[in-house]
């Protein structure tokens, strides 16, 4: 669990600026803000460039709308539905297109450095686990990939950016009884996947 | 309690989201059963590894990318609130402004213009105005004796002596006689009209239906001529005689009837004029004018 402890928004003065037409003073809320949107969007997504432009498309949505917020909620978490949804909608349009091709849990993971996986390196055990561990990272983020749109984003809300049930409730708007099943079904799909790669468990 | 009860705890039993009692029998059931066990630490590693995934690091970039996208989006609403509105509100009222300036001026030159055109054209207008007074005198009485006034030359206020200088014309007509003419049936005309009174020039007049007499009332009779032959000039007319008399010069002309008013016109800017037959009556073709030019009696 990260930040997101605090009840006042500790933004609140900046968000005060931004409402009056001071660009700079979102500039500081966007350097603040776009490092943990931006893992929300890539975890989401799964894919750099894409999660990068949903990120410029957020930032800009809040600002244009910045006027509408009214403040019941943070602005970090007023900001993570934002990116959410406009994940959400990438990764539909990415579907439609068919760029993206869903994650499938019956085929083994192949990643540009399957190659080097099985290849014995006893002598440097330190580069063979690292490659191994960023191996398995990105075999989660497969599978994580796989998830279904409603499932995935309350697993990167709440076990990657720590939000409370209560708060994924607000910005998902659904009741905090649906987010806790959700979170559970998400798992145990994601276990399911994860038990298909070699050394994960 | 069932391994998969248990099992489906096991998501809210690591987020610490259970009661007391559940995890009390949870924590037992799990003393006791390997399976459970084994379900515990994969649900308890797959988010480890979930929230082990680490952060990846935003592009350098990227917040001047998004600053710059906000920066333009506000620029373009400026932008697009200058389209609507400065055509609408300042720049089509300049505009219209600007047009209704230039007519106004134009306007303005066009009518302090023409009475400069005026003057340069009649600079004797300024001597006959000066002397209304005595014009007035003259246009009080009754036109025969105005026609007799002008024929004899004498002065308006005199007209118990109409009679007397009546009788004489004879040496003019003599001079006449000695000056060059074009027509000899307007010499005669102008013969008759110098010697004979009103009444006869008028039959005459009537009689023809083209002799039209006026009357010119100058300070500088030589200079009038000049003026008088410059303007039937510019109308179109022909000069057929110029007389030179000793208190007076006759100028005989043809000119397109259509003219007539502008002549008339312009000899009123030029001096006091009067008209001793049916000027006005407009008729078809060129008509014959005289215009007696006469020294202001002062």
């Amino acid at each position: 669990m990260k930040e997101n402890k605090y009840t006042a928004d500790e933004d609140g003065d900046l968000v005060s600026l931004c409402k009056n037409g001071d660009i700079d003073a979102f500039e500081f809320l966007v350097k603040k803000h776009q490092k943990r949107m931006l893992n929300i969007a890539f975890r989401m997504i799964g894919n750099y460039e894409e999660a990068c432009e949903v990120v410029q498309d957020a930032f800009v949505s809040a600002h244009k709308n910045i006027r509408k917020f009214e403040e019941k909620a943070r602005f970090s978490t007023w900001l993570c539905t934002i990116v959410m949804n406009l994940s959400k909608n990438r990764i539909k349009q990415l579907r439609v297109r068919g760029y993206h091709e869903g994650f499938s849990m019956d085929e083994p993971v192949l990643t540009e450095d399957d190659q080097m996986k099985r290849t014995p390196a006893l002598d440097e055990p330190s580069i063979l686990e690292r490659l191994e561990k960023k191996e398995i990272q990105q075999k989660v983020q497969g599978c994580i990939d796989s998830l279904e749109s409603e499932f995935k984003e309350v697993i990167v809300l709440t076990d990657m950016q720590g939000f409370s049930y209560d708060e994924i409730s607000g910005m998902l708007k659904i009741p905090e009884g649906t987010v806790k099943s959700r979170l559970f079904r998400a798992r145990s799909v994601l276990r399911e996947c994860l038990r298909k790669i070699k050394g994960a468990f | 309690m069932q391994c998969n009860d248990i099992q489906e705890k096991l998501s809210a039993y690591i987020d610490g989201d259970i009661s007391s009692e559940e995890r009390t029998l949870i924590d037992e059931h799990l003393k006791s059963c390997e399976q459970c066990n084994e379900t515990l630490a994969e649900v308890t590693k797959t988010t480890e590894y979930v929230r082990n995934l680490g952060d990846i690091e935003p592009p350098a970039w990227l917040t001047q990318k998004i600053m710059t996208k906000i920066r333009s989006e506000a620029g373009k609403d400026k932008s697009i609130w200058q389209k609507l509105f400065y055509p609408l509100h300042i720049k089509l009222p300049v505009e219209a402004a600007v047009a209704v300036l230039l007519a106004v001026t134009t306007i303005y030159i066009f009518k302090t213009m023409q009475p400069e055109m005026k003057l340069a054209k009649a600079p004797v207008e300024e001597m006959t105005s000066r002397m209304p007074l005595k014009e007035t005198k003259s246009t009080d009485k009754d036109l025969m004796s105005r026609k007799v006034d002008i024929v004899s030359g004498q002065a308006p206020e005199a007209p118990q002596h109409q009679k007397a200088p009546l009788e004489t014309p004879q040496p003019f007509v003599q001079k006449e006689k000695v000056v060059p003419s074009a027509g000899a049936v307007a010499k005669d005309e102008s013969q008759q009209k110098a010697l004979s009174p009103a009444p006869a020039l008028r039959a005459l007049a009537e009689s023809k239906k083209e002799s039209l007499y006026l009357t010119v009332h100058v300070q500088d009779i030589k200079k009038t001529r000049e003026d008088i032959v410059k303007v039937v000039t510019q109308l179109n007319g022909k000069i057929t005689k110029t007389e030179s008399l000793a208190d007076r010069d006759v100028l005989t002309i043809t000119l397109s009837s259509k003219q007539l008013n502008g002549l008339i016109e312009k000899l009123r800017l030029i001096g006091k004029v009067e008209e001793k037959e049916g000027a006005l009556k407009v008729y078809e073709g060129d008509r014959e004018i005289s215009i007696e030019i006469l020294k202001i009696q002062q």
